[in-house]
């Protein structure tokens, strides 16, 4: 087993992996830019390296930087968390050459299928479906011909693509023919090639990710699916396993699909295969279809949901497979029980835009209670700065089952007090939570786009006690606080503080 | 001895009495009367008997500003100085900066267009996000200085009106 490990990252995740080293007995290494010198990840580790300026590519992007870190205080491993360089090939090749072990898959694992197209051939080899699609001819009657077989709407895009450019959704067969010409015309401007190809469009569908773990002995096991539909700019805010829209048989064929990709490729370590399920209007026959999408190569930010559902310690299994041990247990011996759902606390204002709200947290108190985590990166006294993505916390719930679950989140957000500069997105994802669309599991990843398009916040009018609360804050920090340290006193027994009497306060279990 | 303190939301504005009364506080909000009992503890915590119903707010000042959180809501409220006369209609005059380290994609005003609050002005590209900088009330564009392209710094001045 590892002696030391370096921590290439910052905030919350940092802060998660330096606590699972900590429980393994195993010293660790933070390291930190400028802005970083006061934050929680660099309080917790062991050890800490300064690696350079407030800006990304000069500290935490700088592989040379981090790799120095690393040999200048003896550590024998690097974690990546994510984001930053943890799907970088050429970092994971750079920490191997040096004689330390990267805590992720190989570089080559990454190159396979960090690239859309050799992704999509590596599962389409290994029997895994990939959105149905034609690119064997360049002729319109072809084309035409393809485009009937896959059903409409299709997507025209553009084969050296990106960016939407030369892409094309078209519903209406007699429409074909015009977006071809055009999308042949954008994208020999953009790309200076002509070519496109077909792929079927899915319709209101579910983003559902699998869990996979491989090791170095050829094992490979997958810890169930997570549903990440509620999405807004792409990004995942509320994240749930099990997922409301499978069914048995299908996570079943799913999981089966995800041991299948990390067999071929021979994967190790820790990995996500992001799936899109047609929602039940897709469905034919009752049967639901689900399309490999792409593959994450490294510990997803809503890896806990996981980690409640299993019982299984991802940060601690990675370090382990990474140290050459094999998995543990075998596909049969993994359960999912009960029913966890995370919410991303950001600093963000949904009625603007979900514009980042940053500056200082002057207050951060954490809901506490029977299946309520928090893994947060900022607390008390912490600043959200510019530089770095503006994740404040992830709240994770397990309850007894969806309901429960549901029940539980919205009674931690409402229990988590977040003060300062900062604006959080807590209003929102209450909102979110308490929507019918979302208690009936229909959330596809046009959900919060369609329902909360304007949102803005319920009350806008503070109530007449916030008002009376915010003076009498006021009076007690003028005023020494006796009034406050005489609440016990007894007094006039016809007083109305009568009641007060038995009011103690900061005794009660939390 | 009774205290009043001014506090403004928005367009709401509270006079706001406090007054100590045997071990508590009987506070007027307008018509609005509570019996609070109250004890302050740490990080802002108070935790509170409000004609009988017991709660826990936090309440943080920052300069004129005190956030209250309170059942799950979180209140910005910015203590008055009622000697001083309010301002009338908010008239957009001085620079608007940028908030954030970034780049300009596009500039869509002219110097002396006039804009409407809420008009876009300035479109910056920060954090992988699109920002837009908006009119914050009526007026005319004074001076623009930037141009599509250029790399902003944080406070950097994008727009004068007048």
């Amino acid at each position: 087993m590892f002696r030391k490990i370096l921590i290439a990252n910052r905030g919350e995740i940092a802060v998660r992996i330096i606590r699972a080293c900590q429980e393994m007995g195993i010293a660790t290494v933070a390291v930190y830019s400028d802005a970083d010198a006061g934050a929680l990840h660099v309080a917790l580790a062991d050890e800490a390296v300064r690696i350079g300026p407030p800006p990304p590519r000069d500290s935490y992007l700088c592989a040379d930087c981090i790799l120095e870190a690393a040999r200048a205080r003896g550590c024998d491993a690097i974690h990546p968390g994510y984001g930053f360089l943890a799907e970088n090939a050429d970092f994971a090749d750079a920490v191997t050459a040096a004689g330390l072990t990267f805590i992720g898959p190989s570089g080559a694992a990454m190159r396979v299928m960090g690239s859309k197209t050799s992704a999509r051939a590596a599962m389409q080899a290994a029997g895994v479906p990939v959105v149905p699609g034609y690119q064997a001819s360049q002729t319109d009657a072809d084309l035409v011909a393809a485009a009937g077989e896959l059903g409409y709407p299709v997507l025209v895009k553009a084969t050296a693509g990106g960016g939407g450019k030369g892409m094309r959704v078209v519903a209406d067969p007699g429409d074909l023919p015009a977006a071809l010409a055009s999308a042949r015309r954008e994208a020999a401007n953009a790309f200076g090639d002509d070519r496109i190809y077909l792929e079927k469009r899915i319709l209101h569908p579910h983003h559902i990710e699998f869990q996979v773990f491989g090791d170095a002995h050829g094992n490979a096991v997958h810890l169930f699916e997570r549903e990440c539909s509620v999405q807004r700019r792409h990004q995942k805010i509320v994240e749930e396993s099990p997922s409301p829209l499978l069914d048995d048989a299908l996570r079943r064929r799913m999981g089966e699909a995800a041991v299948a990709a990390v067999k071929a490729v021979g994967y190790t370590n820790a990995g996500t295969l992001e799936f899109l399920v047609e929602g039940l209007s897709g469905a034919i026959d009752g049967m639901l279809s689900f399309y490999f999408l792409e593959m994450n190569t490294r510990l997803q930010v809503e890896h806990p949901v996981t980690e409640a559902v299993t019982g299984i310690d991802l940060v601690k299994l990675q370090i382990r497979v990474a140290a050459g041990e094999p998995i543990p247990f075998t596909q049969a011996d993994i359960r999912q029980r009960g029913h966890a759902i995370e919410c991303r606390i950001y600093a963000e204002d949904p009625a603007n835009g979900f514009l980042p709200a940053i500056g200082s947290v002057l207050a951060a108190v954490e809901p506490v209670g029977p299946g309520v985590r928090v893994d947060a990166g900022v607390t008390s006294g912490d600043t959200v700065t510019l530089h770095y993505d503006p994740m404040i916390a992830k709240l994770i719930v397990l309850g007894e089952g969806r309901a429960d679950a549901i029940g539980k989140m919205l009674w931690a957000l409402r229990h988590y007090v977040i003060l300062g500069d900062v604006v959080t997105n807590i209003p929102f994802l209450r909102d979110v939570l308490a929507h019918p669309r979302f208690a009936a599991g229909d959330t596809t990843t046009d959900f919060v786009d369609e329902c909360f398009a304007a949102w803005q916040p319920a009350a806008f009018t503070p109530p007449d006690l916030a008002f009376a609360v915010a003076a009498l804050a006021e009076v007690l920090s003028a005023g020494s606080g006796v009034a406050a340290s005489d609440l016990d006193a007894t007094g006039d027994p016809t007083s109305p503080w009568q009641q007060a009497n038995s009011f103690r306060m900061g005794t009660g279990a939390r | 001895m009774a205290r009043t303190i001014h506090l403004q939301s928005g367009e709401v504005e509270r006079a706001v009495v406090v007054e100590e009364t045997g071990g508590g506080f009987v506070v007027r909000v307008g018509e609005h009367v509570f019996a609070i009992a109250a004890r302050g503890g740490e990080g802002g915590r108070l935790d509170l008997e409000v004609d009988g119903r017991r709660l826990r707010a936090y309440a943080v000042r920052q300069g004129a500003q005190t956030q209250v959180a309170l059942d799950g809501e979180t209140w910005r409220l910015e203590r008055t100085d009622p000697r001083r006369r309010r301002t009338g209609r908010a008239e957009a005059s001085g620079s608007l900066q940028a908030a954030m380290p970034g780049r300009v994609l596009d500039v869509l005003v002219a110097p002396g267009a006039a804009v409407t609050r809420g008009d876009t002005l300035v479109l910056l590209e920060a954090m992988k996000m699109e920002l837009r900088i908006q009119a914050p009330a009526d007026g005319q564009v004074a001076r623009v200085l930037v141009t599509p392209g250029a790399v902003v710094e944080r406070g950097q001045v994008l727009v004068e009106l007048e």
